[in-house]
């Protein structure tokens, strides 16, 4: 240990390239996992949160909430299967409200086929009124604000947090509402000159039964359906799959260039004290003794630089608020520094062994010492 | 430097730990880089199809297609105004293209594909003129992810309606593959699934103006014919005002950048460790009458010969991981892309080897007397 620090105080300048080199690949790691996250709860939210158990899509959406339109009187139909407690109909709006594009969720149920947890206020039970989930990656909206949406004034009562679609501020409003947008939209002077549409259809499932179970039943009796359980229904939604995958390949590459470049470091390094070592050991220390400083090294190169990576970008993520909306999650970072702290290990084994592969009779060698 | 040469294609070992960790890191900037151009190239493709041509917006839409609304009586009057050579409606939704089973007739349940429908009256060096009623034009992305040729039938939105393949088109894939129809059909279709997302009769999502001799002067005789409410730009202002696009580029270019200075660190740090290994070496060429400049163009010719070696094989690694990739992931490895990222690594690591620069300076030529 003694020597290792003493090393490192030495030769402070190369093993503060290496540490800001380390610190720098950490800020990219730390930075990909937070906006991935942010993304990826931005897309996945309003289902993942939803009170509805059981999403029924058009068979037609491609399990995508975006593309499903149901044929008019399905509700009622899906409403009579057998095994359904309670079901709300839904339909879904994208437009431009408060200079962002939005998306409005009306609910024919106020109570149900929204956010399962409200953060704050009330649900919107009356005409004008709405809850708010903001996307993680817009501006926010606060219980009492007041937005105008395609001729509809609506007023925030209640807040929902991660319960957004497509990365978007969402409101889930009344359904008579949703109507007169889609009116508004189709610019029909009344909600009667428009059929309007019903995208999907929140179920929740009666007592005992199984929501997986359940969908299965609605996909078979009702013509035109495709009903998801929950679970499914989030991991089917187009795009989470392609920046699960996207990202997952930055991750690799990026574990790599860490594990490759303190490898290469360490490597180099241990060549080049190759006598010294020699030296070392002949006058009697054991292979621990050379060998231990190699490893304090790693760990407190990559341990350093794990620290200083995960600063900068908790501030470049601090700063960056209102762009990306993330912040570093604890778990996620505390791995991510484990991983690499074993990763560190791992790289220095080529150092390790050429320590290991010293014999002290080199240095009763000619040149040698 | 013939000698600084000499030592590397004689013990090229002494330097292929550097070569490998860069070329590592010329996969990780062709792999972001190839995310940036794919994530751009596959928003904007429908703006490409029209370059050349000048957008007309509604001047509150802060240039989003979607949120846009005009008047098509704007097309009338721009129309006739010099420097203008045609006007007509470019209109679009998402929806969903279900592809004709022959063995299961006109059904499409199990191969369904979300699609981009856009309804357009002017034709460009891309798109022909508008299909007939019950035709459409799709692009090179639909024809590969649903294999599809012309005279197959689609079946466009909720309500399955069958259009037939009149052409394919190079790949304007925007969000989604791409389908073309003519405006009136575009309507009717979208009105059958989706009559929210119908602009009201008499309106146009967006214009495109087909200018009498260049873009500048067709936004010039939009500007000048006094229309109130909306804002003419190019193809490329257009692309630009992507908030989509934006936001992508901002942060895979601060990405990109980080990831050079971690190139720059490495190689920095390689000839810190070399020219400390050389120090006595160098001292000796200094007392022969060597010059600092000329070591230092020694240990920068090699950082060129280390780059262009992690470059080559650091291209050809990137393209085999790439095909090895799902081909729905949004990268595209451009030419353009890769000459920057060459570029960007031989300046770079040109740099990073002049770090020990004061270091040479300081070696007294006397220490190679001891």
């Amino acid at each position: 240990m003694f020597i290792a620090l003493r090393e490192i105080r030495r030769s402070i300048g190369r093993f503060a390239l290496l540490t800001g080199a380390v610190a720098l690949l950490v800020v990219l790691l730390l930075f990909f996992q937070a906006v991935a996250g942010s993304l990826t709860l931005g897309l996945t939210g309003g289902v993942e949160n939803n009170s509805g158990e059981v999403l029924a899509y058009s068979d037609r959406a491609r399990r995508n909430p975006a593309a499903s339109f149901l044929p008019p009187g399905t509700g009622p139909t899906i409403a009579a299967v057998d095994g359904v407690g309670r079901t709300s109909e839904v339909g879904r709006l994208a437009l431009s409200a408060a200079d962002e594009d939005v998306v409005v969720i009306g609910l024919s149920d106020p109570d149900f086929g929204g956010p399962g947890r409200l953060a704050d206020g009330r649900r919107a039970t009356a005409s004008g009124e709405a809850v708010v989930s903001s996307s993680s990656l817009s501006t926010g909206f606060e219980i009492g604000d007041t937005v105008t949406a395609a001729g509809v004034e609506l007023t925030v009562v209640g807040t929902a947090d991660d319960a957004a679609f497509d990365v978007s501020p969402t409101f889930y409003v009344p359904f008579d509402d949703y109507a007169a947008m889609v009116a508004e939209r189709a610019g029909a002077t009344s909600v009667d000159e428009v059929a309007v549409p019903v995208s999907w259809v929140a179920v929740e499932a009666a007592e005992g039964v199984d929501p997986v179970d359940l969908a299965a039943t609605i996909s078979g009796s009702v013509e035109g359906v495709e009903a998801l359980d929950r679970d499914r229904a989030v991991s089917e939604l187009p795009g989470v799959g392609q920046v699960t995958q996207s990202f997952n390949i930055l991750y690799l590459l990026l574990f790599i260039v860490v594990t490759i470049v303190t490898g290469v470091f360490f490597l180099i390094l241990t060549v080049q004290k190759q006598r010294s070592l020699v030296l070392f050991r002949a006058i009697g220390a054991g292979r621990r003794d050379v060998v231990a400083p190699v490893l304090y090294q790693v760990l407190a190169v990559v341990g350093l630089g794990s620290l200083l990576g995960t600063a900068v970008a908790g501030l470049l993520l601090g700063a960056a608020r209102d762009t990306f909306g993330s912040t570093l999650d604890p778990r996620t970072t505390v791995l991510t520094i484990g991983f690499l702290l074993v990763l560190g290990v791992l790289a220095s084994i080529g150092a390790v062994r050429r320590v290991l592969a010293i014999d002290p009779i080199e240095a009763t060698t000619a040149g040698t010492v | 430097m013939s000698i600084a040469l000499k030592e590397l294609f004689r013990q090229p070992r002494r330097f292929s730990a550097v070569t490998g960790a860069m070329t590592l890191l010329i996969v990780l900037l062709v792999v972001l880089g190839g995310f940036l151009d794919g994530l751009e190239l596959s928003q904007t493709g429908a703006y490409r199809a029209h370059d050349g041509n000048v957008l007309v917006f509604d001047d509150t839409s802060e240039r989003q297609l979607q949120r846009s609304r005009v008047p098509t009586t704007v097309a009338d009057e721009l129309s006739v105004q010099p420097g203008i050579a045609a006007v007509g409606s470019l209109d679009a939704t998402f929806t969903v293209a279900g592809i004709a089973d022959e063995a299961a007739g006109v059904d499409g349940r199990d191969e369904l594909e979300d699609v981009a429908l856009f309804g357009y009256d002017l034709a460009t060096d891309v798109l022909p003129e508008p299909p007939t009623a019950g035709e459409a034009i799709v692009d090179e992305q639909l024809r590969r992810v649903a294999d599809v040729e012309v005279g197959d039938i689609i079946e466009i939105g909720p309500s399955a309606e069958p259009v037939t393949i009149a052409a394919i088109v190079d790949d304007l894939t925007n969000g989604a593959p791409t389908v073309w129809v003519g405006v009136e059909e575009w309507r009717r279709l979208v009105a059958l699934g989706n009559p929210s997302a119908v602009p009201p009769e008499g309106t146009a999502q967006i214009l495109v103006v087909r200018p009498a001799a260049t873009p500048a002067e067709a936004v010039t005789a939009v500007d000048g014919a006094g229309l109130g409410g909306v804002e003419a730009i190019t193809v490329d202002e257009a692309i630009e005002a992507l908030d989509v696009v934006q936001q992508q580029s901002s942060t895979f270019q601060g990405i990109i950048s980080v990831t050079f200075i971690v190139v720059l660190l490495v190689v920095a740090l390689f000839f810190a460790l070399i020219t400390l290994e050389r120090v006595g070496l160098y001292a000796v060429f200094k007392a022969l009458g060597a010059r600092t400049g000329e070591l230092l163009l020694g240990l920068s010719a090699q950082a060129v010969v280390i780059s262009l070696v992690a470059i080559a094989v650091g291209f050809a690694l990137s393209a085999l991981f790439v095909s090895f990739l799902p081909p729905e992931l949004p990268l595209r490895v451009e030419p353009a892309r890769l000459g920057q990222i060459a570029l960007g690594t031989i300046v770079t690591a040109l740099l990073g080897s002049l770090f020990t620069a004061r270091r040479i300076l300081r070696i007294d030529p006397a220490e190679a007397i001891g």
